[in-house]
Formats: C-alpha cells, structure tokens, sequence
C-alpha cells in the first residue's frame, strides 16, 4: 500500500500538477481507478469464476462437455483455419491495393482509392449486409452470373467461401489506413539505390520496401488476425448451418443460459488471441530497421516499363475496384428502388424515396439508428476524457502508475469481444456495488458502457502516442511565456491534440455505428442499436424489411463517409499510427 | 543579475551537475560551453526552471526562485528547434505571452506588431511558422521570448539548426539585441567559434563541473587545464624531450598552430627543431600545415603565399618559450 502512495506522491511530482490542480489530479486518478476496476478487471474476474468455480460441478466437467460437442468441435476447427485464411488473403489484397495506390503508377489511382477505402465507411454488419444482398442467390451479381453462365448454383454465396470472401475484403481497412502512411514513410532514395543496382521495381518492392514496412505489416495482421478470430457478423449472416465460428457458438450458448460453458469457451478464445499476440510481438521484435537518412526523399510511384507486369497490375487493380464498388453502389442504388423492384431486378426501374420515408417516418424503425448514434457519442466523450487523463499519465509519468493504467487499458484490445460481453453480463446482472447497487443488465447504459471498452485501446493508444510525438519543446516555450498547466493544455496540447482526437473519434465512431458482436449479447428492447436491426433485416425475406435494411446501411455509410472525409482533412495517414 | 549556488541535480540517481556555482551580472552575455553531455543544457534549464535541482539555489535579480514554476520566473527562453507552435500565426505565437499574462487587446494590437517591425518580420504576421526559413523563424522566437519585457533571456543551442553562413548573420543580430535592449544572456553552445565570437564570459563546462570562466581572450590565451585548453581552439603537444630541463620537470607543454613559427631559432631561449611535412591544406587566407617530429604530430598556420614544398621536405620550426602553455602531467 505504501508503495501505491509513494507511486502516486512520485507520478504527482512529476506531472508537477500545481496547487489548485491537485485535487482535479487525485480526483480524476481516482475515477479512472474506479473505472478500470469496475469495468474491466471485475467483469474478467466474474468470467473466471463462472468458468472455473461453479457449486454443482467442476471445470473439468464443462471442458469435457464442450469437447464432446460436435458442434463446438466443427465451430473451433472453423474459427482457426478461417483466421488462418483470413491473415493472407487479406494481406495478399492489402498489401497489393496499397502498392497499387503508393508506389505503382496505375491508371485512376484517384477513383481505386475511393473504391479501397470503401471498408472504411462500409464495414461489419452493415456490408455484410450488403454482400450478402449483391451476391446472394437472389442478387444483382449473382443473376447476371446465372445470365452468363445459366447452370451456376445461385446460392454460391455462402457457407465458408462466402465468409472468406467477406472477411478478405471487408478487412483491408488496416491496410488502407496504417501501411499506406507506413509506405509513405520509406525512402524513396533507397529503392533508386536498389534500381541503380539492376533490381526491377518489383523486387525493390519485395526486398527492399516490405522489409522496411515489415513492423507495420505485422500490425496490421495482428489486427485483422484479432478481428478475424472473434468474427460473428459474417459467419451469422453469410455462414449458414453448415460453417459456424467460436463466437456463434458463444453467443447460443449464453443465450440458453449456459455461461459456464460461454464463459469458458470465451477464455479459450481470450487466450489463443493472447498467445498470437505475444508470437507476433515476439517475432516483430527482431525486426524494426530504422532509416538512417536525415533528409529522407518522400515516396515517389514507378512507372512500370515491363509492358506483361504493367497489364498484370492495371486489370487486377481495376478487378478490385469492380469488387469493392459493387456492393456499395447496388446497396445505395437499391435503398431509392421501390420494393417490389429489389427482389427482381438486376437494376432498379425507378427511383424514389418511399423507403426512407418509411424508416423516418416509424419510430420503430427510426429508434434503432438514433440509439446506435445517441450510444456511440456518449461512449466516445467518456473515452475521449478518460484517454486525454490517462494519456498524460502513461506519457509523462514513469511510475507504477503509468505502466499499470497503460497495461490495464490495453486489455480489451486482446480480448475478443465476445468475453467482454459475457463478463458484463456475469458481473452486472446482480446488484453491483461498484455502481451504487444498481444492476446493468437490461439497462439502457449497458451498451454504451461495453462500447466504451471496445474503444478504449485504440483511442488510448493513438492518443498517447501523439503526445508522445508532441515536441515537449512547445509545453515548456508556453510555460516560459507564463502559461499555467490548464492554459498550455488548452491552448497548445489540445490544439495540436485535435486531428488525432477529431481521427479517434471518427473512427470510433464508425466502429461503434456498425458495432454487431458485444450488441448482440448486450442489447435489451430499450437500447436495440442499428447493427441488430440491420442483421434483422438482412437475413429476412421480406422485400419491404431488406430495403429497410438497405436504407440503414446506406444512412451509415453516409454519415461514415462524412466523418472519414473530414478526418482526412485532418489529417488522416499524419497521424501516429503505430498500431501495435 | 542571475546567480546560482551550489547546484546539484540528480537524474535517476546518476549525478549530472555537481556542487556548481556561477554569477552572471546584468547586461553580461554569458555562454555554458562544452562538448554533448557535459550538462550545459541541464543547467540552463535549471536556471529557467525546467529541471529541478536536487540542492542548491537560484536567484533571479536577487530573488530566490528556486521553488517557483518556470511561468513565474520572469525570463524569456529560445529553444534550440524555436518551439515555434505550428498551430499558431507567427502574429499569434508572439501575442502568446501577452494573452496569457491578460493583456489587453489595444496592448497586444500595440506591442506585438512593434515587436514583429523591430526583427524584421512584420510582412510575415499572419504566416504560419512552417512557412518561414529558419533564420526568420529564429527572429520570432526571439520576439516572443522577449514580449514580457524580461531582461534574462537563455539560448539553448539557438543556431544549430542553421547553415554556415546564416549561424553568423543571426550571431551577430542576437548579439546586437542584447547589447540594445541591455539584456542579461545565459547562452549554450557546443561551438567554441561561436562561443569566442558571442561572449562577453564563457564557462568551459566538462562532466557536470566548470572547468574555467573567463573572457574569450582569456580563455584562449590562458587556458587553466588541459581540457580547456584543447577543447578551445586547435593545440598541438609537443613531445618533452624538446623541453628544457625535461628530465626533472613533469609538464605537458601545449602550443596554439599560429605559435608554430616558421624558420630556425631567432632568440636563445625559442625552441627550435626540425619537422617533416606531411600535408597541407589551403584555407584561402592561409595554409594549415600537418607536420611531423619524430611521433608528434604537429599543426601549425603559414600564409597561403608560403610555398612549403612536396611531402617529406624538411621544414624548420620554432617556438617561443612565452607561447607554451604548460600544464602539470596530473591534470586531466
């Protein structure tokens, strides 16, 4: 105990908080402690006990149980070699869109980043939904494809292909957005120097750009890697009775009461992501090479002479960009289609606005998208003021302190979400005293409160790391000219703070908007947020219900578009991307 | 007037300054001089308030302000990057000062453009600093620094950021500044031409500790150890058995490349030997020559119209006994 004041006494001075400000300082340590307790480690520990110390029968007995089930068996076997496949596929896709866009000249290099960077504002459910409707059996591409070739299976979109192919798609936004600014980074002298050695630019690229970006790379594997292990929306929706995942089986099970069983198989799947982890952060560690150049020459795009690579290149960049625009365009087009229209056409006959006038005109079906947005701002503000305390704490502190929020915020971003669901549920559905005895299950607060712990990593992490990159220079120039501790924050630190807090903040917001796995454990009839509503009507048959579903999912592409627009105004690939 | 006394600061339990202690009076341009580590800048900050020392104390114009925050010392400071705030207009960055202390508008409207006509930014207010070459974003670091009307103001390395030719202009302009506005300077450097060429005083500083102040001549000419005198200005060892009464004195004897003289012995007491060329190296002006006397290895200066001949010619040296600079073996 001694230790923790002297820790705090240490962090204190050091953060050389003034007089007044002390107690702001203790205050504001004292609710993040409470936060990080409260909502992380006792929602952990409750999924450790349900698993392991249950009154009528033991551990042993659960694991034993769920190794017997065939289904549980399949789902597992299903969720590893799906990530697997996942991982380089799209690294395969990622890795060329990115050498497409940065260091290639192809043709139209402007629309094709527009077409790749649709995951950004078209992700999880909502294109999900939309893949789903351009290339099931009753879609536009799969009737032309019955049109051209008339004796094809028009359910081919589905089961584990179509899983795949939505995942490898649907998650190159890493890719997009961190190896992109990576690429940026390199410099360019040495792919001349290697060109000057007799290298073509495709080796270059392979020997001499991928090595160096390589750090990046294993980023944002591990982030798709994460993201493709605990995947619910595409196996739910698109995967069928024959292809589940882990989380699916984690889901059924929670929802027929059975938490010991979810509660381990979550820890399983909490524990595998930690291992893949700690291998990459082990591999990535032997491999980061720093520039040695003091004037770097920014990334220029090579002109590629070889006339076979140049075609090769253009049509597989242009076949992406048919892939990826799609989808996009028919969910747009088709939410302005009449109803009747959606189940038949290849394209709309006309176009009108009697879909989105029954979405805004019910409040049944308006709720779920106010919900969606009313939930996501109130999880971003809390998370906003949390990182900006927290950041400044894990920055300028060395202490015990700093290394302990740091370590402990980082924890969701490694946990598969589906265990953050099941330890809110298993800690909140009693009364808690950590929240004034109140219990959270059924409440409406739950789901902006588990999605406050989606996004408390990245936007921990990418804040911190901008103020890393903040020149302490500056902080001390407005000290030396009189400013106290608020005024510098105010006016230097959260000024410059501002495009990465605007960045985080857009998205986290996308994030939370198309948010499927954590709502589907968590939602309750008063807080039913869009994902729900939009896998509602996705899977359903009813023409009126899938444009209904089409409107939603154009509706949030729209207000996404919006936001990432102006986040790369402020400066989207500038900001500190180290992802991992 | 800035003063501090015994001073002690303390990294991670690693001591970087140790018991140190100087006064600069007011209107003086003092220069902390020495190579990267020595803690110079740790100094400085300790003196702006940046670094607390771990004993010691600080007095500004007679005041103790060993316990007061940076903000509340009164003194302006010109980082070595400028910390110019690139989210600001150059107007804006030299207003900062002035808004935060609560100035009002009519006084920002008066002072700021006076200050930005008077170092010659005035076309550029509403620019934003990464706009501005460096020289020009020196000026307005300067301007802000200066803003409150404080009579200290710290440089910490203001100029390495700059080209050759630039470092003298500025060199000489902040100099001019101080001298006009009758400023009080501390000014770290690691350069000792820019540091000879600047100061009224310098502190030759080496592992936390002051070796030597003194004026620039002084420095020079008589350097008190061994380390001031090769740290400033170029020196060559000569070998000892060239000294007189070798055998019984244990000296090292020092000499600057100009007291190298060309030509046999004139007077009794001059030391003369004989060298062997190993290269030279025109400078414009003058010609440096790299010389060899048995393992010694000697520079000395010539005008560049002294035609010294093909590698390997023997060329004749003398030293005057009053140009030796003679330490004791002992001192490091």
């Amino acid at each position: 105990m001694s230790a923790l004041v002297n820790a705090v006494a240490r962090s204190q001075s050091r953060l050389s908080w003034p007089q007044p400000g002390r107690i702001l300082y203790l205050c504001a340590l004292a609710a993040l402690a409470w936060a990080i307790i409260t909502f992380l480690y006792v929602p952990l520990g409750s999924v450790f006990t349900t698993a392991f110390l249950q009154e009528d029968h033991t551990a042993g007995e659960t694991i034993a149980r769920l190794a017997g089930a065939r289904n549980v068996r399949s789902a597992l076997w299903n969720t590893f070699w799906m990530t697997g496949a996942t991982v380089i596929t799209v690294n395969i896709v990622g890795l060329f869109q990115v050498a497409a866009l940065e260091f290639f000249k192809v043709r139209g290099s402007g629309i094709l980043k527009i077409a790749y960077a649709t995951p950004l504002v078209f992700g999880s459910v909502t294109a999900i939904t939309g893949y789903n409707f351009v290339y099931g059996s009753s879609g536009a591409v799969t009737d032309l494809l019955a049109y051209v070739f008339p004796g094809i299976d028009r359910n081919w979109f589905h089961g584990w292909p179509a899983v795949l192919i939505a995942h490898t798609f649907l998650m190159t936004q890493y890719h997009f957005l961190f190896l992109r600014a990576a690429i940026r980074r390199v410099d360019f002298a040495t792919v001349e120097a290697a060109r000057s050695l007799g290298a073509s630019p495709m080796r270059a690229l392979v020997q001499i750009v991928f090595p160096v970006i390589l750090p990046t790379i294993f980023a944002v594997s591990l982030l798709v890697l994460l993201a493709a292990l605990t995947s619910l929306a595409a196996p739910a929706i698109l995967g069928g009775r024959e292809f589940r995942m882990l989380n699916q089986m984690i889901l059924g099970l929670n929802s027929i009461r059975r938490q010991d069983m979810a509660a381990m198989l979550a820890l399983l799947l909490g524990a595998i992501s930690l291992a893949v982890f700690l291998a990459l952060r082990w591999i990535e560690r032997g491999q980061r090479y720093v520039g040695g150049a003091k004037t770097p020459i920014p990334m220029q795009r090579i002109v590629l002479k070889n006339p076979v690579a140049s075609a090769l290149v253009q049509s597989f960049a242009w076949l992406l960009f048919v892939i990826y625009a799609t989808p996009v365009l028919f969910t747009i087009l088709f939410s302005f289609a009449p109803s009747r229209s959606i189940a038949t056409d290849i394209f709309p006959r006309n176009l009108t606005l009697e879909n989105y006038r029954a979405v805004f005109g019910a409040q049944q079906t308006l709720e779920p998208l106010v919900n969606s947005v009313i939930m996501s701002i109130m999880a971003i503000f809390a998370v906003l003021l949390l990182a900006l305390f927290a950041g400044r704490l894990i920055t300028r502190t060395r202490s015990l302190i700093g290394g302990v929020v740091e370590f402990s915020l980082f924890i969701p971003w490694i946990l598969p979400s589906s265990l953050v669901a099941i330890g809110i549920i298993l800690a909140f559905d009693a009364p808690n005293p950590l929240i004034g005895g109140e219990v959270l299950l059924g409440s409406y607060a739950i789901l902006p409160i588990a999605y406050g712990i989606l996004i408390v990593p990245m936007m921990v992490r990418l804040i911190s790391a901008s103020m890393v990159g903040l020149d302490p220079a500056l902080d001390e120039a407005a000290q030396a000219l009189g400013a106290g501790p608020l005024r510098r924050f105010a006016s230097i630190t959260l000024p410059l703070l501002a495009p990465v807090l605007i960045l985080v903040s857009a998205l986290a917001f996308n994030d939370l908007v198309n948010e499927y796995t954590v709502s589907a454990f968590l939602y309750n009839p008063n807080n039913r947020p869009l994902g729900i509503a939009i896998a509602v009507f996705a899977t359903a048959n009813d023409p009126e219900a899938l444009a209904k579903g089409l409107v939603y999912a154009t509706l949030v592409m729209g207000v996404s578009f919006i936001i990432i627009m102006t986040a790369d105004r402020f400066g989207l690939g500038r900001a500190p991307i180290t992802a991992a | 007037m800035i003063e501090l006394q015994e001073i002690d600061v303390t990294f991670d339990g690693k001591r970087v300054i140790e018991k140190l202690s100087l006064s600069v009076s007011d209107g003086e341009f003092f220069t902390l001089l020495g190579p990267s580590g020595c803690g110079k800048t740790t100094l400085l900050r300790t003196v702006s308030g940046f670094v607390n020392p771990s004993a010691g104390r600080v007095y500004i114009n007679g005041q103790d302000v060993s316990a007061r925050p940076p903000e509340d010392r009164g003194i302006g400071v010109v980082f070595q990057n400028y910390a110019l705030f690139p989210h600001m207009s150059v107007y804006d960055n030299v207003a900062y000062g002035l808004r935060t202390a609560g100035a009002s508008r009519a006084r920002i409207r008066d002072e700021v453009p006076r200050a930005l006509e008077r170092i010659g930014v005035a076309d550029h207010a509403r620019k934003k600093p990464a706009e501005l070459s460096g020289g020009q974003q020196q000026r307005v670091a300067i301007a802000r620094a200066l803003i409150l009307g404080t009579k200290v103001l710290l440089f910490d390395e203001p100029l390495s950021n700059l080209d050759a030719k630039l470092r003298e202009v500025m060199r000489d302009e902040i100099r001019d500044i101080q001298t006009r506005l009758g400023l009080t300077v501390i000014y770290v450097t690691h350069d000792q031409q820019e540091a000879l060429a600047i100061s009224d005083r310098i502190a030759v500083m080496n592992a936390g500790k002051i070796r030597q102040i003194g004026s620039p001549r002084a420095l020079y000419t008589a350097p008190a150890d061994r380390f001031a005198c090769t740290f400033i200005g170029e020196t060559s060892r000569l070998p000892s058995h060239l000294l007189p009464g070798h055998a019984d004195v244990k000296k090292e004897a020092y000499v600057r490349p100009e007291h190298i003289r060309i030509g046999a012995a004139e007077k009794n007491d001059d030391l003369g030997f004989e060298t062997s060329l190993e290269r030279v190296t025109f400078l414009g002006a003058r010609q440096r020559l790299q010389l060899r006397h048995g393992n010694a290895r000697l520079i000395a200066e010539a005008p560049s119209d002294f035609i010294a001949g093909a590698p390997d010619a023997v060329i004749a040296v003398h030293v005057r006994r009053s140009d030796l600079l003679l330490f004791d073996e002992a001192s490091a």
